[in-house]
């Protein structure tokens, strides 16, 4: 019981850092980003292979962020100049390359069949393996992305990309480079998604194309507008939330073919309730997807 | 000195030429009125000005630099700044957060976020406050943006151009909308930024609001200009009443 529950705790970390990520794009800077699983994909790889071929874990940890980053900086150099609901079109593609290209380069991503016996790290002599020490590493890696992510939004820097969530014509008007800031800010959450997918990859043991559809994108979209996009602590609440109910549902009696609609429908009614009665998420702070 | 100069400037839409060959010239610490019918071009002519549009023909030139295909954040460094007809501050920041995030010194290079910053950041919400003050909603520092009233938004718009050390303002219809003693505060804040030296370039329809500041109209029609010149000039202009008001029926 004990394993069982830190298993879940360890994933709704990795999740809620990866939803933190998203909050980012969606939240601060206000561009609708539905490309997120697919850098996301790109980061699981990058650190799967290298891990596979022998590279120690910090060092595939550090190559998952650096091929994010720049899978990041390709997808915002040409899009980031479009508006937001464009540039959530443009970044939705990049989700379906990346996955055709890991169905494809069979040479690299051995296609459909994916990467299996990804192994959890022994740093300094001390197996990560268990679940408690896997808990312990996870934690330990997710609060030091936390605490960066979150220096950096709160920073002045982090003000900016709000004036362009607010207003992208005035930030411009009063001399900012929105271009900038928004590239910078994709590079960095890209960056942070590549790290945590080492994590993740680390956590599944096993890698597929499959694990990287709209289905994920959904639960991460989900958990954002449930937790309150545009406050730091919305993605990691809603992340928390939704895999807390996912989890219950577990726990009805239910023929196993029932259990998947049902997750579903409680997923729906979460978000029409949270719609009516909470549009700002729980965490509430006024979003706006859509610029002027 | 002229400060700003349109050479030509022209800009079509589809088949509508919103802006058809137009010239003229801003003195340095002059107030300008720019009038026109609606649908004459003056908004479209400050998109050109401070970049939001680019031209199909003609320059524009800031402090005889040729910014013509310069990004409007570039102009803006130059010391342009401007308003908006429909205002845009930042609702979900605090009146303070909307001037604080305008100052040339604000630190928000991304390293910056790693370095101690709290007695920068002490002066420039100083400073902010100061700003506050000069337009006269300092007790509203801290509230959100979006929940100010009206006018003023009007007034924190204006602190906001003020606060990124701009010398040259294209102030959007500031006079639109708002009661006469917001009216006259509006105007005293425009004569005060005047005998700073600044250069003051105004959109208006509020004609004795605009008549008794400024030092010359240009008056828009059709995207072009139609006349330049003295206020008085301008009343007594036949082109200009005609623009306005129609031609005279021919007896």
């Amino acid at each position: 019981m004990t394993d069982y529950i830190l298993n879940l705790l360890t994933l709704i970390i990795i999740m809620s850092m990866i939803t933190l990520c998203l909050n980012v794009i969606i939240g601060y800077i206000g561009y609708l980003h539905l490309g997120l699983v697919g850098i996301w994909a790109v980061g699981s790889y990058a650190y799967a292979l290298m891990a596979v071929h022998g590279f120690p874990f910090f060092v595939a940890m550090l190559g998952g962020g650096i091929f994010a980053g720049a899978a990041g900086l390709l997808l915002g150099l040409p899009t980031l100049r479009l508006k937001s609901h464009y540039f959530g079109i443009a970044s939705l593609g990049l989700m379906y390359i990346v996955y055709s290209l890991l169905l494809n380069l069979t040479d690299l991503t051995r296609g459909p069949l994916g990467i299996p016996g990804i192994l959890r790290p022994t740093l300094f002599g001390i197996s990560f393996s268990g679940p408690a020490m896997y808990f312990v590493l996870t934690l330990a890696v997710s609060l030091v992305v936390g605490f960066l992510l979150y220096r950096i939004l709160k920073s002045p820097f982090g003000k900016i990309l709000e004036t362009i969530r607010e207003d992208e014509i005035a930030a411009k008007a009063l001399g900012k480079n929105t271009y900038a800031y928004k590239l910078q800010a994709f590079v960095l959450s890209s960056f942070f998604v590549g790290i945590i997918s080492a994590l993740s990859a680390s956590y599944f043991q096993y890698i597929s194309p499959t694990g990287f559809q709209v289905e994920q994108l959904i639960f991460f979209l989900a958990a954002l507008m449930v937790g309150g996009a545009g406050s730091f602590w919305g993605g990691i609440v809603g992340a928390f939330v939704l895999l807390t109910i996912q989890e219950l549902t577990r726990f009805i009696p239910l023929t196993p073919n029932a259990v998947g609609p049902v997750r579903t429908m409680i997923y729906a009614l979460l978000l029409i309730f949270v719609m009516l009665y909470k549009p700002d998420g729980l965490m509430g702070k006024k979003m706006k997807v859509y610029q002027r | 000195m002229n400060v700003l100069q349109v050479q030509n400037l022209h800009k079509s839409f589809g088949g509508i030429h919103a802006i058809d060959h137009c010239s003229f010239s801003v003195e340095e610490n002059s107030i300008t009125g720019l009038i026109g019918p609606n649908g004459a071009g003056k908004t479209t002519m400050f998109d050109l000005i401070n970049g939001l549009l680019t031209p199909d023909e003609g320059h524009v030139l800031i402090k005889n630099q040729n910014v013509t295909g310069w990004p409007t954040y570039k102009r803006a460094r130059l010391g342009l700044s401007r308003t908006f007809q429909a205002i845009r501050v930042f609702p979900e920041l605090t009146a303070l957060e909307n001037i604080v995030v305008a100052f040339k010194g604000h630190p928000s290079k991304l390293y910056q976020a790693f370095v101690p910053l709290k007695k920068k950041n002490r002066d420039l919400e100083k400073r902010a406050m100061e700003y506050m003050e000069t337009v006269g909603i300092a007790d509203k520092a801290h509230l959100r943006a979006g929940d100010l009233s009206y006018g003023q938004q009007k007034l924190l718009e204006i602190a906001r151009c003020m606060a990124t050390d701009a010398d040259i303002f294209l102030l959007d219809e500031p006079a639109a909308g708002v009661n006469p003693t917001l009216l006259n505060t509006i105007k005293q804040l425009i004569l005060k930024l005047h005998q700073q030296g600044k250069t003051l370039l105004i959109v208006e329809h509020n004609m004795p609001f605009l008549m008794s500041i400024a030092h010359k109209i240009i008056v828009m029609n059709f995207g072009k200009e139609l006349a330049i010149g003295s206020p008085e000039e301008i009343q007594n202009n036949p082109r200009v009443l005609e623009a306005y008001l129609g031609k005279k029926r021919e007896e």
